[in-house]
């Protein structure tokens, strides 16, 4: 199906702008789109596969980026 | 290419024109020059793509069984992305600024134009 070659494609690009961002907020923004994406990745594969257990990963996994994320930016800069 | 579209099912079409969005809206993550309007084109990522990805799955299982645990979940997934998702880029940028990151201003696509 050509959707999934194009959600990957789409999380290629946002690989390499987080591992090229030239700051570390470039970095962030691409972390929180690169976990969103996997987020949706999850869900398919649970749909795919047919184990509906997955989407109890998918539900955590959006809780634990939003307080990864959130944590980073609010203390995680060097001075 | 009408054919194509025709044979298609809309559960299809749409998650097409979702995944198109998504890309689109990498494309200008990968392209912009600032953390400001990368932070833009991660919102489309997030709420064009993802968003409406789930919306439309949940709509298929919704079509095969009437109401279920698994329905419920996914609804949980994209209440939870849709309200985190712009608490999140507000402290991204709001840190980014008390930083001390500049905007770019002005249009810089060619070289020579002044880039500051």
């Amino acid at each position: 199906m050509v959707y999934i070659y194009i959600v990957l494609l789409s999380m290629m690009f946002v690989i390499i702008r987080l591992v090229k961002g030239p700051t570390f907020a470039d970095r962030l923004v691409a972390l929180s789109a690169f976990t969103t994406i996997t987020i949706l990745l999850i869900v398919i594969a649970s749909m795919q596969t047919g184990m509906l257990l997955y989407l109890d990963i998918a539900l955590l996994l959006s809780l634990l980026s939003f307080v990864g994320v959130l944590a980073i930016a609010k203390g995680g800069y060097k001075k | 290419m009408i054919e194509i579209l025709t044979q298609m099912t809309l559960s299809e079409l749409l998650l097409l024109i979702s995944s198109v969005i998504m890309l689109i809206g990498s494309i200008g993550l990968f392209r912009f020059r600032d953390v400001y309007t990368r932070t833009h084109a991660a919102t489309l990522i997030t709420v064009g793509g993802v968003c409406f990805s789930l919306l439309v799955i949940g709509f298929s299982i919704f079509m095969a069984d009437f109401l279920s645990i698994h329905l419920i979940k996914m609804d949980l997934i994209i209440i939870l992305i849709l309200v985190t998702s712009p608490i999140a880029a507000q402290a991204i940028v709001e840190s980014a600024h008390k930083q001390g990151i500049k905007p770019i201003l002005g249009i810089s696509r060619k070289a020579g134009v002044k880039k500051k």
